[in-house]
Protein backbone atom coordinates (compact mmCIF):
# COMPACT_ATOMS: atom_id res chain seq x y z
CA UNK A 1 0.00 0.00 0.00
CA UNK A 2 1.49 3.33 -1.08
CA UNK A 3 2.08 6.26 1.16
CA UNK A 4 1.22 9.87 0.48
CA UNK A 5 3.81 12.46 1.35
CA UNK A 6 2.78 16.07 1.59
CA UNK A 7 5.79 18.13 0.55
CA UNK A 8 4.07 21.49 0.75
CA UNK A 9 0.65 22.24 2.13
CA UNK A 10 -0.90 24.79 -0.25
CA UNK A 11 -4.39 24.37 1.12
CA UNK A 12 -4.30 27.51 3.31
CA UNK A 13 -3.30 29.59 0.26
CA UNK A 14 -6.08 28.03 -1.80
CA UNK A 15 -8.58 28.78 0.96
CA UNK A 16 -7.25 32.32 1.10
CA UNK A 17 -7.69 32.74 -2.66
CA UNK A 18 -11.23 31.38 -2.96
CA UNK A 19 -13.10 34.44 -1.57
CA UNK A 20 -11.03 36.81 -3.71
CA UNK A 21 -11.56 34.83 -6.87
CA UNK A 22 -15.25 34.33 -6.10
CA UNK A 23 -15.60 38.08 -5.65
CA UNK A 24 -13.91 38.62 -9.03
CA UNK A 25 -16.39 36.15 -10.57
CA UNK A 26 -19.33 38.05 -9.07
CA UNK A 27 -17.90 41.32 -10.38
CA UNK A 28 -17.49 39.86 -13.89
CA UNK A 29 -21.11 38.64 -13.88
CA UNK A 30 -22.36 42.01 -12.63
CA UNK A 31 -20.36 43.88 -15.29
CA UNK A 32 -21.74 41.61 -18.00
CA UNK A 33 -25.32 41.97 -16.76
CA UNK A 34 -25.05 45.76 -16.62
CA UNK A 35 -23.60 45.91 -20.15
CA UNK A 36 -26.42 43.69 -21.42
CA UNK A 37 -29.09 45.80 -19.73
CA UNK A 38 -27.60 49.09 -20.94
CA UNK A 39 -27.44 47.77 -24.49
CA UNK A 40 -31.01 46.49 -24.54
CA UNK A 41 -32.98 48.76 -22.22
CA UNK A 42 -36.20 50.33 -23.47
CA UNK A 43 -35.29 53.90 -24.38
CA UNK A 44 -37.67 56.83 -24.30
CA UNK A 45 -36.23 59.69 -22.28
CA UNK A 46 -33.12 57.88 -21.09
CA UNK A 47 -34.03 58.28 -17.41
CA UNK A 48 -34.33 54.55 -16.73
CA UNK A 49 -31.03 53.95 -18.56
CA UNK A 50 -29.33 56.57 -16.38
CA UNK A 51 -30.36 54.68 -13.23
CA UNK A 52 -28.82 51.37 -14.40
CA UNK A 53 -25.78 50.91 -12.20
CA UNK A 54 -23.38 48.28 -10.93
CA UNK A 55 -23.02 48.91 -7.20
CA UNK A 56 -20.64 47.30 -4.69
CA UNK A 57 -22.32 47.37 -1.32
CA UNK A 58 -21.93 45.38 1.88
CA UNK A 59 -19.48 43.04 0.23
CA UNK A 60 -21.84 42.17 -2.63
CA UNK A 61 -22.24 43.23 -6.24
CA UNK A 62 -25.63 44.60 -7.24
CA UNK A 63 -27.01 45.56 -10.61
CA UNK A 64 -29.74 48.10 -10.02
CA UNK A 65 -32.19 49.52 -12.52
CA UNK A 66 -34.69 52.23 -11.63
CA UNK A 67 -34.05 51.98 -7.91
CA UNK A 68 -34.40 55.69 -7.21
CA UNK A 69 -38.10 56.22 -6.77
CA UNK A 70 -38.35 59.58 -8.47
CA UNK A 71 -35.97 58.74 -11.28
CA UNK A 72 -36.55 55.57 -13.17
CA UNK A 73 -39.23 53.98 -11.00
CA UNK A 74 -41.00 53.23 -14.27
CA UNK A 75 -38.57 50.32 -14.78
CA UNK A 76 -40.84 48.30 -12.46
CA UNK A 77 -43.79 48.83 -14.80
CA UNK A 78 -41.72 48.02 -17.87
CA UNK A 79 -40.59 44.79 -16.25
CA UNK A 80 -43.97 43.63 -14.99
CA UNK A 81 -46.56 45.55 -17.02
CA UNK A 82 -49.40 47.91 -16.19
CA UNK A 83 -53.15 47.70 -16.69
CA UNK A 84 -52.62 49.32 -20.09
CA UNK A 85 -49.28 47.88 -21.15
CA UNK A 86 -47.94 44.37 -21.43
CA UNK A 87 -44.80 43.51 -19.51
CA UNK A 88 -41.59 44.22 -21.40
CA UNK A 89 -39.14 42.35 -19.19
CA UNK A 90 -35.43 43.01 -19.46
CA UNK A 91 -33.85 42.52 -16.03
CA UNK A 92 -35.42 39.08 -15.55
CA UNK A 93 -34.26 37.70 -18.94
CA UNK A 94 -30.82 39.20 -18.30
CA UNK A 95 -30.51 37.41 -14.97
CA UNK A 96 -31.86 34.21 -16.50
CA UNK A 97 -29.36 34.32 -19.36
CA UNK A 98 -26.54 34.94 -16.90
CA UNK A 99 -27.22 31.87 -14.73
CA UNK A 100 -24.93 29.56 -16.77
CA UNK A 101 -22.45 32.42 -17.29
CA UNK A 102 -22.30 33.01 -13.54
CA UNK A 103 -21.77 29.29 -12.90
CA UNK A 104 -18.98 29.27 -15.47
CA UNK A 105 -17.36 32.36 -13.90
CA UNK A 106 -17.31 30.62 -10.53
CA UNK A 107 -15.85 27.44 -12.01
CA UNK A 108 -13.06 29.56 -13.47
CA UNK A 109 -12.63 31.31 -10.13
CA UNK A 110 -12.22 28.02 -8.29
CA UNK A 111 -9.67 26.80 -10.83
CA UNK A 112 -7.71 30.04 -10.43
CA UNK A 113 -7.81 29.73 -6.67
CA UNK A 114 -6.32 26.25 -6.92
CA UNK A 115 -3.53 27.49 -9.19
CA UNK A 116 -1.32 28.74 -6.36
CA UNK B 1 -34.10 15.00 -27.11
CA UNK B 2 -36.64 17.76 -27.06
CA UNK B 3 -37.96 19.11 -30.34
CA UNK B 4 -40.31 21.85 -31.39
CA UNK B 5 -41.09 25.17 -29.78
CA UNK B 6 -41.67 24.08 -26.21
CA UNK B 7 -43.07 27.40 -25.00
CA UNK B 8 -45.84 27.30 -27.60
CA UNK B 9 -46.27 23.53 -27.82
CA UNK B 10 -46.27 22.61 -24.13
CA UNK B 11 -45.98 25.43 -21.62
CA UNK B 12 -48.51 28.02 -22.74
CA UNK B 13 -51.24 25.50 -23.61
CA UNK B 14 -50.75 23.95 -20.15
CA UNK B 15 -50.91 27.35 -18.42
CA UNK B 16 -54.00 28.27 -20.42
CA UNK B 17 -55.77 24.99 -19.65
CA UNK B 18 -54.89 25.09 -15.95
CA UNK B 19 -56.00 28.67 -15.44
CA UNK B 20 -59.05 28.58 -17.70
CA UNK B 21 -60.31 25.16 -16.78
CA UNK B 22 -60.79 25.83 -13.09
CA UNK B 23 -64.33 26.83 -12.04
CA UNK B 24 -63.12 28.26 -8.70
CA UNK B 25 -60.75 30.66 -10.40
CA UNK B 26 -63.33 31.47 -13.06
CA UNK B 27 -65.70 32.63 -10.32
CA UNK B 28 -63.04 34.94 -8.89
CA UNK B 29 -61.78 36.75 -12.00
CA UNK B 30 -63.25 38.35 -15.08
CA UNK B 31 -60.69 36.92 -17.47
CA UNK B 32 -57.51 34.96 -17.89
CA UNK B 33 -55.14 36.52 -20.38
CA UNK B 34 -52.16 35.12 -22.24
CA UNK B 35 -50.04 38.22 -22.80
CA UNK B 36 -48.32 36.56 -25.76
CA UNK B 37 -51.51 36.52 -27.78
CA UNK B 38 -53.56 39.35 -26.28
CA UNK B 39 -52.56 42.72 -27.68
CA UNK B 40 -54.90 44.84 -25.59
CA UNK B 41 -55.46 44.80 -21.84
CA UNK B 42 -58.58 46.95 -21.86
CA UNK B 43 -62.09 45.87 -20.86
CA UNK B 44 -60.96 42.98 -18.70
CA UNK B 45 -63.17 43.79 -15.74
CA UNK B 46 -62.20 44.65 -12.19
CA UNK B 47 -59.94 41.65 -11.77
CA UNK B 48 -58.09 39.36 -14.09
CA UNK B 49 -55.15 37.00 -14.25
CA UNK B 50 -52.44 37.52 -16.83
CA UNK B 51 -49.51 35.27 -17.64
CA UNK B 52 -46.64 36.43 -19.78
CA UNK B 53 -43.47 34.96 -21.17
CA UNK B 54 -40.36 36.48 -19.58
CA UNK B 55 -37.43 34.38 -20.68
CA UNK B 56 -36.38 30.98 -22.02
CA UNK B 57 -33.12 29.16 -22.40
CA UNK B 58 -32.33 25.87 -24.08
CA UNK B 59 -30.69 23.24 -21.91
CA UNK B 60 -28.31 21.06 -23.85
CA UNK B 61 -27.18 17.53 -23.18
CA UNK B 62 -24.36 15.82 -24.99
CA UNK B 63 -23.15 17.84 -27.96
CA UNK B 64 -25.85 19.99 -29.47
CA UNK B 65 -28.78 17.87 -28.34
CA UNK B 66 -31.48 19.95 -26.71
CA UNK B 67 -32.95 18.11 -23.77
CA UNK B 68 -35.10 20.76 -22.16
CA UNK B 69 -36.28 24.34 -22.22
CA UNK B 70 -35.84 26.32 -19.03
CA UNK B 71 -38.30 29.21 -19.01
CA UNK B 72 -39.60 31.91 -16.70
CA UNK B 73 -43.18 33.13 -16.78
CA UNK B 74 -44.78 35.97 -14.90
CA UNK B 75 -48.26 35.11 -13.60
CA UNK B 76 -50.13 37.79 -11.71
CA UNK B 77 -53.55 38.90 -10.59
CA UNK B 78 -54.59 42.48 -11.30
CA UNK B 79 -57.42 43.94 -9.25
CA UNK B 80 -59.01 47.36 -9.17
CA UNK B 81 -58.85 49.10 -5.80
CA UNK B 82 -56.40 49.77 -3.01
CA UNK B 83 -56.63 46.41 -1.28
CA UNK B 84 -54.37 43.46 -1.98
CA UNK B 85 -56.77 40.99 -0.32
CA UNK B 86 -58.76 40.05 -3.48
CA UNK B 87 -55.51 39.61 -5.42
CA UNK B 88 -54.13 37.46 -2.61
CA UNK B 89 -57.14 35.13 -2.76
CA UNK B 90 -56.82 34.84 -6.53
CA UNK B 91 -53.10 34.13 -6.39
CA UNK B 92 -53.58 31.50 -3.70
CA UNK B 93 -55.81 29.67 -6.13
CA UNK B 94 -53.41 30.24 -9.03
CA UNK B 95 -50.52 28.95 -6.97
CA UNK B 96 -52.49 25.85 -6.04
CA UNK B 97 -53.13 25.24 -9.73
CA UNK B 98 -49.57 25.87 -10.92
CA UNK B 99 -47.40 24.99 -7.95
CA UNK B 100 -47.03 21.35 -8.82
CA UNK B 101 -44.22 19.52 -7.11
CA UNK B 102 -43.98 16.75 -9.62
CA UNK B 103 -43.56 16.28 -13.34
CA UNK B 104 -46.72 16.87 -15.31
CA UNK B 105 -47.29 14.93 -18.50
CA UNK B 106 -49.28 16.54 -21.28
CA UNK B 107 -50.15 15.25 -24.72
CA UNK B 108 -47.16 17.12 -26.19
CA UNK B 109 -44.55 16.78 -23.45
CA UNK B 110 -43.57 16.91 -19.80
CA UNK B 111 -43.00 19.90 -17.56
CA UNK B 112 -42.29 21.01 -14.03
CA UNK B 113 -43.42 24.31 -12.56
CA UNK B 114 -42.08 26.06 -9.46
CA UNK B 115 -42.69 29.57 -8.17
CA UNK B 116 -39.45 31.46 -7.62
CA UNK B 117 -40.33 34.98 -6.56
CA UNK B 118 -43.31 37.05 -5.53
CA UNK B 119 -44.16 40.10 -7.60
CA UNK B 120 -46.17 42.80 -5.84
CA UNK B 121 -46.71 46.46 -6.69
CA UNK B 122 -49.37 49.16 -6.79
CA UNK B 123 -50.36 51.24 -9.77
CA UNK B 124 -52.36 54.39 -10.27
CA UNK B 125 -53.82 54.91 -13.71
CA UNK B 126 -56.31 57.61 -14.79
CA UNK B 127 -57.18 58.40 -11.18
CA UNK B 128 -57.87 54.76 -10.29
CA UNK B 129 -55.85 52.43 -8.09
CA UNK B 130 -54.83 48.94 -9.08
CA UNK B 131 -52.94 46.21 -7.27
CA UNK B 132 -50.72 43.69 -8.99
CA UNK B 133 -49.84 40.51 -7.12
CA UNK B 134 -48.30 37.37 -8.52
CA UNK B 135 -45.07 35.55 -9.01
CA UNK B 136 -42.48 34.35 -11.43
CA UNK B 137 -42.64 30.65 -12.22
CA UNK B 138 -39.79 28.58 -13.53
CA UNK B 139 -41.18 26.08 -15.98
CA UNK B 140 -38.95 23.42 -17.46
CA UNK B 141 -40.38 21.48 -20.36
CA UNK B 142 -39.35 18.84 -22.82
CA UNK B 143 -41.35 17.47 -25.70
CA UNK B 144 -42.04 13.78 -26.02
Amino acid sequence: MGRVRVKMNKLPRVIDQIPKQADNADARTADSMLAFIQANIWYDTGVVLSTAKDVDENGAHWVRVGVLRQRGFYALFLENGTVKMQARPLVRPTAHAHEPIHASNHTTALKRACRV
Amino acid sequence: MSTGIETDDIIEPWLWDRLNGDPTLAAMVGAVVNASTEESLTDLGTSYVVFSFASARDVRGVGTTRVQVDSIYLVKAVVKGQDYAPARDIMKRVDALLGVDQTVSTSTGDLTCTRETIVKYPERQDGQSFRHLGGTYRIRANST
